[in-house]
């Protein structure tokens, strides 16, 4: 019974290719992440757009090298991928400085530089940059975990067991584009995906019979879809029981047209290609464009890279409460009743799946969908005043951290922070050089300026919000290191970005024209709409479940 | 601004695309089932690696469950180790009391001292240089024990255990191999 009944607890039965990127997205290694989250995107972006072929030949030139390293161990692959530590740059630098012997520099024909890593011998001449190889690592850690160690192992081995070549190489990463090929082919929800599209096409289709845009998907339509289409679970693999994940759906398709309707527009042509060019997308062309899309939603993740991640500009509680908002970008202001109905109705609905699981009896599960939500919209709005507040009071921060580094990011942060910030005084010459300038500038942007200008008070003002912040990097003793430096100029101006989305999503929902009029009626209003829904998904249907399951 | 009816097959089929490679990695983030996660390769391979290394009851468990992880693991066992014993021929019968194979063996000696108590005696050949520093026991059916070991005294490694520890049990089984890192 409980499999039958499987569909009722889970949102969406998440697909093979899913799972095992999340696997190797939580893969962790001396106690931290051993992929940032932004290398993870990366790797799924990769993979899904199938545009992996030319990253298979870096990554076999990559193990050539790792074979290298320890050419006297049969292990010596294992240990740079899987032993090395966190897949960062830095760390590989130094796990090659360390192994690669000098004597198989020279024979091997490996060279290394502060940037990448260089082998010419016979026919092959190729580099790695350290920057590139956290990507080559995930992609061997989705290899190893897809294909298996001993199919990766097999294939990986003619590497060292015959002499070198660029064909030798070049055939190796054939073969293992063949192997992720077949793969991704059955592992891809591709089939579901596509009627998913289909079905989210077909509900704009009948909406408006006249012809739709992006700008046809509004609140109301993402609402009248859940409540058609969430039940319908067999059909659509439940990727739409939760209205969160309508709504993430709803973004992405939102994003596809847009970014497709945008492409029309700079194009002269009536279409981007042709009819008769109606065959596959080029895997190429289509991670480009993801790239462009997904560049907006990589703010969060760029804060837990390198080197910002070195700094807690935002806790786990703040960065979960502001993920679905940076993530949707400009849509969320577009959509911003469906954001708040997501952040509000899901961790509910999460409960009440979990209930299920715990066979809590139905007037159990009654009652809890009786009792709502925990926040409401307006609480919501104050949690997000008070994220605001510190992203603003970190800003600050991060001026005074970077003024004392005398870092150039200082003056495009003082900027941002106060655009009206009176200059004048650095201008002491008729033709001021620019390091003068920068000069002057540092000089006058200390907090114990004999004379106040807007640039001494401004550093005042960062100073004191440095001072009131005890997370990790703001410490006086952190802030000298280079990396915390680089890491502040890097979120700085992730942090700029990040207010400006909060103010316009915050500003667009302010103004924005409810179905019940002010934002306390709207909440009760929907309450009572997914109280119905909840009822109808999680009471009405087990129940129904139930009696067909019964002898 | 165009309608979805106004753009041509390719341009609606690279808007299916985009979609699709978007939907593709929508969930990362989500956290998953601890009790359900599978063991990554990372962890696998520390365990083999490093003798400090506990084993983790998830993978105990899923060893014993999974074909393909315990095929992965054998030949990461296999690839990784100094020496390795095979299971003992068909034809010997009863409980094994010695495993051999062509550089050293491993002898159960019981103690004089306490009944219930034996020795497991690991002898390494004379031109040996390297110690092995753990023991891994794996049977057919996927069940694993690792053992860290000792420096050895004279060329031999000693480990007093209960007669009935499961590693002691796992020596004198036909059906299961040894490898030593």
């Amino acid at each position: 019974m409980e499999d039958n009944i499987y569909w009722l607890f889970e949102a969406q039965k998440s697909s093979e290719f899913t799972n095992l990127l999340q696997l190797v997205s939580e893969t962790e290694i001396d106690g931290e992440l051993k992929f940032t989250p932004s290398i993870s995107r990366e790797l799924g972006r990769l993979l899904v757009c199938r545009a992996y072929a030319p990253t298979l030949l870096e990554l076999s030139h990559l193990v050539v090298m790792a074979q290298q390293c320890s050419p006297t161990q049969p292990d010596a692959l294992e240990r740079f991928f899987w032993d090395s530590g966190p897949a960062r740059p830095n760390v590989f630098r130094a796990y090659i400085e360390k192994q690669l012997k000098l004597e198989a520099l020279h024979s091997g024909g490996f060279s290394l530089s502060n940037d990448a890593v260089c082998i010419k011998h016979q026919d092959i001449d190729f580099c790695i940059t350290y920057s590139r190889m956290p990507l080559l690592s995930a992609l061997m850690e989705f290899l190893v975990t897809s294909l298996g160690y001993r199919i990766l192992d097999d294939v990986l081995q003619l590497l060292s067991s015959q002499p070198l070549s660029k064909k030798l190489i070049s055939d190796t990463a054939n073969q293992l584009s063949r192997l992720l090929y077949d793969f991704l082919k059955s592992h891809l929800p591709t089939v579901q995906t596509q009627k998913n599209f289909n079905h989210l096409i077909g509900f704009l289709k009948s909406t408006y019979p006249r012809g739709f845009d992006q700008n046809s998907i509004n609140d109301d339509l993402l609402l009248n879809f859940w409540k058609e289409s969430s039940d319908q679970v067999s059909e659509n693999n439940g990727d739409f029981k939760t209205f969160s994940s309508v709504y993430q759906r709803f973004v992405q398709l939102y994003r596809s047209l847009e970014h497709v309707g945008a492409l029309r527009n700079l194009t002269f042509a009536t279409s981007i290609g042709n009819d008769r060019d109606a065959g596959e997308i080029d895997p190429g062309d289509l991670l480009e464009h993801v790239e462009q899309i997904e560049s907006s939603g990589d703010l969060l993740d760029t804060l837990q890279s390198p080197p910002a991640e070195s700094i807690k500009f935002l806790n786990n509680r703040e960065h979960s409460r502001l993920d679905r908002l940076i993530k949707s970008g400009h849509i969320a202001s577009k959509l911003p009743l469906s954001l708040l109905r997501s952040e509000v109705f899901e961790p509910q609905r999460t409960r009440l799946t979990q209930a299920l699981r715990d066979k809590v009896d139905k007037k159990r599960i009654t009652m809890l969908i009786e009792e709502g939500p925990e926040e409401d919209y307006n609480s919501r709005f104050v949690l997000f005043e008070k994220d605001k507040s510190h992203i603003e009071q970190v800003r600050y921060a991060s001026l005074y951290v970077l003024l004392q580094a005398e870092h150039h990011s200082a003056i495009e942060l003082a900027l941002a922070l106060n655009p009206d910030l009176d200059l004048h005084h650095l201008n002491t010459d008729n033709n001021p050089a620019p390091d003068a300038l920068l000069s002057s500038f540092f000089k006058m942007a200390t907090k114990d300026s004999k004379v106040e200008t807007d640039l001494s008070k401004l550093a005042d003002t960062a100073y004191r919000a440095f001072k009131k912040i005890a997370r990790k990097g703001f410490h006086d003793d952190e802030i000298s290191q280079t990396d915390i430096i680089d890491g502040f100029a890097v979120g700085s101006d992730v942090l700029n970005n990040l207010k400006s989305q909060i103010d316009t999503f915050l500003q667009t929902a302010s103004q924005k024209s409810l179905p019940n009029g002010d934002w306390t009626s709207q909440f009760s209003g929907d309450r009572q709409i997914f109280a119905k829904q909840f009822h109808k998904l999680y009471v009405e249907a087990e129940r129904s479940q139930t009696s067909e399951n019964s002898p | 601004m165009s309608h979805w009816h106004e753009w041509s097959p390719h341009e609606q089929k690279l808007a299916e695309a985009i979609y699709s490679a978007l939907d593709g990695f929508t969930n990362l983030g989500a956290a998953q089932d601890p009790t359900q996660r599978r063991i990554d390769f990372t962890t696998l391979f520390r365990c083999v690696t490093h003798p400090e290394e506990p084993f983790p009851a998830a993978l105990q468990k899923q060893l014993t469950q999974d074909p393909k992880l315990r095929e992965d693991f054998h030949h990461l066992l296999k690839k990784c180790s100094s020496y390795h014993i095979p299971r003992a021929a068909a034809a010997s019968s009863g409980d094994l009391t010695e495993r051999t194979v062509d550089q050293f063996r491993i002898r159960l000696r019981p103690s004089r001292v306490e009944s219930d108590q034996l020795y497991i005696l690991i002898e390494l050949p004379d031109e040996t240089t390297d110690s092995p520093s753990t023991l891994f026991l794996y049977d057919t059916q996927g069940g694993c024990l690792k053992q860290a070991l000792p420096a050895p005294q004279e060329r031999e490694i000693q480990l007093l255990m209960n007669v009935d520890n499961p590693l002691v049990l796992g020596l004198k089984d036909h059906n299961t191999e040894i490898f030593l890192r």
